[in-house]
């Protein structure tokens, strides 16, 4: 890098401009261009710095595990992704649990209740369940970022296994954390919150167990899933904690905890930006920028 | 109160007793009860009896209140000050405390009793209540200095309107008062000229610049400023620097008083401090020299002197004394000598009265006054009588007349004790006086016989002095005021003789009286005239009392300045003294010094001569130690020459030694040799006798070598040609051998090389083997992953698998129920509906081949997997190919049956497979009359067992 002195002579600028992502796309190329790619610095890159869009699908995927680290055999894995996806795409079809009327979140959702063996008989279609609830959101939302079907499948089940097995002993401690941080931040709203009783019911399933699925829109929610991708699950708390900041005039004015739930379960979409990148800066600022801890 | 109150009318009715005890009595009673006096009772209570009965003793009590009272006298005089009724009461007695001056004089000037005094003298138009108020005021006003600032306009509207007054006398009053009048307009416009010079003088600009003025300035003011000298303050100060407070602080009244007086021109008025040793104070210094000289002058002198004394002692004070007249800087002895006298007069003289000393002639006056007072005459009566004690006076007019340069109060005491006939006449008319003027009386009496001729003689000359300045005084045309008083005066007591000539003649007691009256006026015409008459002649009196008093309070400053000046005097004779000591002293040092210098000299010349002295011995003394160092320094290089000789003189000697010892070795190694050799000799001699007989031998041989030599050289040839064959052969092997020893060495070289070579390849080899083993594991991990993908691939096809068996288990489990419900009544049509029955019994036959086979099953069971999937492969595939979508699970079923029978070579695994399933599904279908929910249950069962029986 050292030997392009006019990148570095334009690269001072960048900063001061506001083209935040000119050097790390850069950067992100460099090293997606090692073989093998070496994950950890990726998953670190993506902690640090906001990840280009265009390789946003392809950083996911190699960090989720859908794609190896070897860039060689990524055709022949991504050959397989697809033969498995269709494989069991073909047996549901077969045994008739889906048909071309299906929406896609329910046949992914077949599909890994297939390949995790938890498929419900095609007799007893109970309703969907609280696990199930929350991969639907997910699906929604995934499918909304990844066009292709089989890539958005195996990004939905390998994000929600990932998730599960790496944050699943954090999650029920989140709620608190959140509580602290907002005891730091806005002591005020806190009390307010405690004493009108709806800190008991904030809706903590949508935003730890969904990851945000279905609260924020997909432009700004494939940012925070960035973090959440590369292993951290605590910028949940603080896209938590920042909504509750921003929206804290509106919710100091509800008495009743019934009109928090509600609001907060559809927050406005107009600044969810901001939202998340003030959300970034505070994890930053709390966590600080090399920590990979959940 | 009112108890208190009546106890004190009662004392203070008995205060003014002819009883000198019992007054003496009940002024303490009085006095107790003023220093008990809260409320001020007493207080009001004694001003109202003094405003009553004009009681001296009260005025005294009254002057002397404590401070804290202070208020409440002054209210009640402001009071009283303002009822026109008691208004000259009220101001004489103001007058009689002012003149006091108690300590808390100062706040008058804060207290509204100023106002309303200056506010009386300017609305007022009594003249006795003018005089006394303009006489108080001129009194006062060098005590509150400091008030200039607010009344300054107050006091000169006064004065104008005085003034003017004086002049145009718009109250008709006598002549007689308006000379009273003018005369203290006339020191109240010295005191105000002498205390603000620059506001009084723009003030009478401004005043009589205004036409109706003119005339009384003409008349009134313009002989006044005649005399008065120019104020320094006109040219230096400004009007504001005047009424500054701190100009006045460092004064006291009595310098302001003398400042005043120091500018005024008029004899009368002025002090005399300045020109006292002018000619015209001649008279006075013959006076009080002249008991100096005729010491015999014995008490008729010094009576004379001693009315004379004060104002001595004011006008000489600090510029003359008859001692400085004398040369002497100490203070004159004649003056002890006087005060010896005077204590000897005292001795003589009774008591009861002070002894006429300095102090004594101030405090006389007062006294006499006082005791003419202490009687309950009737206070007209008693003013007469004091008026004509003065008109008496006057029968010796001259010492008043002829003693210029002294103070206007000298007037009222001088007749008092120059004139025994007046103080006879005094004691004859009132009885009470008597005690006081016996002992002058007394005295006087012994003095006459040897002073009457030089005080005759004195009095002749002084007459006629007296005259020629009455003539030139006559011609002046502005005749102080005073002067025109003292005339009046006087004429008044020519009055007086020629009345009391009448009286003695048998008229009435009361006739008496118009003694201050004009002559003219004076001629008695009937009682209403001669009580208008009276009231003029009383309010004169009056008059003339705050004359009186005010000259005496001016002596008394006088005093207090002569005792100050006095006392200056002899601190500046003291130091003078000193300084006349320390001078003394100062020579005797300089003397001291001078001779301490002589000898300074002395010691330094001595000094000088002994240090060149001393110069010179060390010269001399230098230079021989100089020479004496040469000389060493020579004898030092000398014995190091002579020192170096004798080392080199030692080294030739050992040299010499050695050379010695080496030619003795010499000469020892000589004489050895010589042994030796002789021993050799010897040898040799045997040696030639050995040699002869060898040559001999030697011969012999020679014979027998030739014969042999012969002998032998015919075989000599034959033996050369084999050696150098020999010499051939060995070159040649020496040539082979070196030969092989170069190819040997270039074989090392060529393995060493080698060597190294094999060692770089095998070091590339080991990179390369690194490389590839890193390549290895790259591709391990590569195709693990890959292979990790593959195996996922492969457990969810697997759990597809699972997932269509279970499936199909299921449709199994319904189809049987279904062919169960349904072969109730096609059991008795079996064999017409061929088709399914055939199919239905394969698979129990098939199911029990495999049992068969079920024993080598937990070690096939690998093999089997695979095939398994492969077949399931087909099977999909062949659903794929064959079965439409929307085909029912029987109808996939019986197709699957039907490619079983088609295809022979996979049934085998297929119906295995299928077996398998069956087999474990077998023992409901063993027994097939299980009830249907039985079987639902197992199926479910089976589904449960198979996700247990995972493979992984």
């Amino acid at each position: 890098m050292a030997d392009d002195p006019q990148r570095n002579f334009r690269s001072a600028y960048y900063e001061k401009v506001g083209f935040r992502g000119v050097e790390e796309k850069k950067s992100l190329e460099i090293l997606l261009k090692d073989n093998p790619l070496d994950l950890e610095k990726i998953s670190t890159f993506s902690q640090r710095f906001p990840l280009p869009s265009m390789y946003r699908i392809h950083v996911w995927k190699v960090l989720l595990g859908v794609l190896p680290p070897h860039s060689d055999s990524h055709t022949v894995v991504g050959g397989y992704r697809k033969q498995q996806y269709q494989d069991v795409l073909e047996a549901l079809e077969v045994m008739r649990y889906i048909d071309s009327s299906t929406p896609s979140t329910h046949v992914y959702l077949r599909m890994d209740q297939l390949e995790s063996q938890v498929l419900p008989r095609c007799s007893d279609t109970s309703p969907p369940d609280e696990e199930n609830e929350a991969f639907l959101c997910i699906s929604r939302s995934m499918e909304e970022i990844v066009d292709d079907p089989v890539d958005c499948y195996w990004l939905i089940k390998c994000f929600i296994n990932q998730f599960h097995s790496k944050f699943g002993d954090s999650l029920p401690h989140l709620p608190k954390s959140l509580e602290h941080y907002l005891s730091q931040e806005e002591p005020r709203l806190l009390h307010h919150l405690r004493t009108s009783g709806a800190l008991k019911q904030l809706p903590y399933s949508l935003w730890f167990s969904c990851c945000f699925a279905g609260c924020l829109p997909e432009s700004s929610l494939q940012r925070v899933w960035d973090k959440v991708i590369s292993g951290s699950c605590k910028i949940l708390v603080f896209v938590a904690l920042e909504i509750l900041l921003s929206f804290k005039i509106i919710l100091l004015g509800f008495s009743r905890p019934e009109g928090v739930v509600n609001f907060l379960r559809n927050i406005p979409q107009e600044n969810t930006d901001a939202i998340v990148t003030k959300a970034i800066d505070l994890w930053h600022k709390y966590c600080g920028t090399l920590v990979h801890a959940v | 109160m009112s108890k208190e109150q009546l106890s004190i009318s009662e004392l203070l009715l008995s205060l003014d007793s002819s009883e000198l005890q019992e007054a003496e009595h009940v002024r303490a009673a009085v006095n107790q009860q003023l220093s008990s006096d809260r409320g001020g009772a007493v207080l009001s209570a004694l001003v109202d009896f003094y405003l009553e009965s004009w009681s001296n003793q009260a005025a005294l009590l009254l002057s002397s209140i404590r401070e804290s009272n202070h208020k409440v006298l002054l209210e009640k005089l402001t009071e009283a000050v303002n009822r026109p009724a008691q208004r000259l009461a009220a101001v004489s007695l103001l007058g009689e405390l002012v003149r006091k001056q108690p300590p808390w004089i100062h706040l008058l000037s804060r207290s509204p009793l100023l106002p309303a005094l200056l506010r009386c003298l300017k609305t007022d138009t009594d003249v006795v209540v003018l005089i006394t108020g303009v006489l108080v005021l001129v009194t006062l006003l060098p005590m509150i200095p400091q008030t200039g600032k607010q009344h300054l306009y107050d006091f000169f509207d006064v004065f104008g309107r005085l003034a003017s007054w004086s002049y145009k006398n718009p109250g008709n009053v006598p002549e007689v008062h308006l000379l009273h009048l003018h005369a203290s307009v006339y020191s109240l416009f010295h005191r105000l000229y002498g205390m603000f010079p620059v506001n009084f003088i723009s003030y009478l600009r401004l005043h009589y610049s205004m036409k109706e003025n003119l005339d009384t300035f003409q008349e009134v003011v313009k002989p006044m400023l005649e005399h008065v000298r120019v104020h320094p303050e006109l040219v230096t100060g400004t009007q504001d620097y005047e009424l500054d407070p701190s100009r006045w602080k460092r004064y006291e009244v009595h310098d302001i008083l003398i400042e005043c007086s120091r500018l005024c021109l008029d004899v009368l008025e002025s002090s005399c401090e300045d020109d006292v040793c002018s000619p015209p104070a001649s008279p006075h210094l013959n006076l009080t020299c002249s008991p100096a000289l005729t010491h015999t002058a014995s008490s008729s002198v010094s009576a004379q002197q001693l009315t004379l004394r004060p104002a001595h002692i004011q006008a000489d004070d600090v510029t003359w004394s008859p001692s400085m007249h004398c040369g002497l800087a100490t203070p004159p002895p004649e003056s002890v000598a006087l005060g010896s006298v005077h204590s000897l007069t005292r001795t003589t003289s009774i008591s009861g009265v002070r002894p006429p000393t300095e102090d004594g002639s101030t405090q006389q006056p007062i006294r006499a006054e006082q005791e003419q007072l202490s009687s309950f005459q009737p206070i007209p009566k008693q003013e007469t009588r004091a008026l004509s004690d003065i008109s008496s006076s006057s029968a010796e007019p001259h010492p008043l007349t002829s003693t210029p340069g002294h103070d206007r109060q000298l007037s009222g005491p001088v007749p008092f004790f120059t004139s025994p006939q007046h103080i006879r006449w005094g004691t004859g008319s009132a009885p009470s006086g008597c005690s006081p003027a016996s002992p002058y009386d007394l005295l006087l009496e012994l003095a006459l016989p040897h002073a009457t001729p030089l005080f005759l003689r004195r009095k002749t000359k002084e007459r006629s002095e007296a005259e020629q300045e009455e003539a030139w005084l006559r011609e002046d045309a502005t005749v102080s005021p005073l002067k025109v008083l003292d005339q009046l005066i006087i004429h008044g007591d020519h009055a007086h003789q020629h009345f009391s000539r009448r009286l003695s003649a048998g008229l009435k007691s009361v006739e008496r009286s118009p003694a201050g009256g004009k002559p003219q006026s004076m001629k008695s015409k009937g009682p209403a005239h001669q009580e208008s008459e009276f009231q003029c002649l009383r309010s004169q009196l009056m008059m003339v009392h705050a004359q009186l008093q005010y000259e005496r309070f001016k002596r008394q400053q006088h005093a207090v300045r002569n005792r100050r000046l006095l006392r200056r005097v002899i601190n500046a004779a003291a130091l003078e003294e000193h300084s006349a000591a320390m001078k003394a002293q100062l020579l005797a040092q300089d003397e001291e010094i001078r001779c301490l210098n002589l000898s300074l000299q002395h010691e330094n010349t001595r000094y000088v001569n002994m240090q060149h002295d001393n110069n010179t011995q060390r010269d001399t003394l230098q230079t021989h130690n100089r020479q004496l160092l040469q000389q060493h320094q020579e004898a030092q290089t000398h014995n190091q020459k002579l020192q170096s000789e004798l080392q080199e003189c030692r080294s030739q000697l050992k040299d010499q030694e050695a050379e010695l010892q080496r030619a003795n070795k010499k000469a020892y190694n000589s004489e050895h040799q010589l042994s030796q050799l002789s021993m050799k000799l010897s040898s040799t001699q045997q040696l030639q006798q050995q040699m002869f007989l060898m040559n001999q031998q030697l011969i012999l041989l020679r014979e027998t070598n030739r014969a042999l030599s012969e002998q032998l050289d015919g075989g000599r040839a034959l033996r050369c040609t084999e050696a150098s064959m020999l010499q051939c052969s060995v070159d040649v092997e020496y040539q082979q051998l070196k030969e092989s020893d170069m190819q040997l060495r270039q074989k090392l070289e060529a393995a060493n090389h080698r060597i190294a070579e094999l060692e770089d390849q095998l070091i590339t080899k080991d990179q390369l083997i690194q490389d590839q083993k890193k390549l290895l594991e790259e591709t391990k991990n590569q195709s693990r992953c890959e292979l990790k993908a593959s195996d996922s691939r492969c457990s969810s096809l697997r759990k597809v698998c699972q997932a269509l068996q279970t499936e199909m288990l299921q449709l199994y489990s319904e189809i049987q129920q279904f062919t169960h419900t349904r072969s109730q009544p096609q059991d008795v049509n079996r064999p017409n509906g061929g088709g399914g029955v055939p199919q239905r019994l394969r698979p129990s036959s098939s199911a029990l081949g495999v049992i068969n086979g079920g024993a080598e099953e937990p070690n096939a069971s690998p093999p089997i997997e695979s095939p398994l999937a492969v077949g399931s492969f087909l099977e999909q595939h062949a659903r794929q190919l064959f079965g439409p979508t929307n085909q029912s699970p029987v109808e996939t079923e019986k197709q699957e049956e039907e490619e079983e029978e088609d295809d022979p070579p996979d049934s085998p695994p297929l119906g295995q497979e299928v077996e398998e399933n069956m087999l474990l599904i077998g023992s409901p279908q063993a027994d097939p009359p299980l009830s249907n929910q039985s079987q639902a249950g197992t199926a479910r069962q089976r589904q449960n067992e198979l996700s247990i029986m995972d493979y992984d």
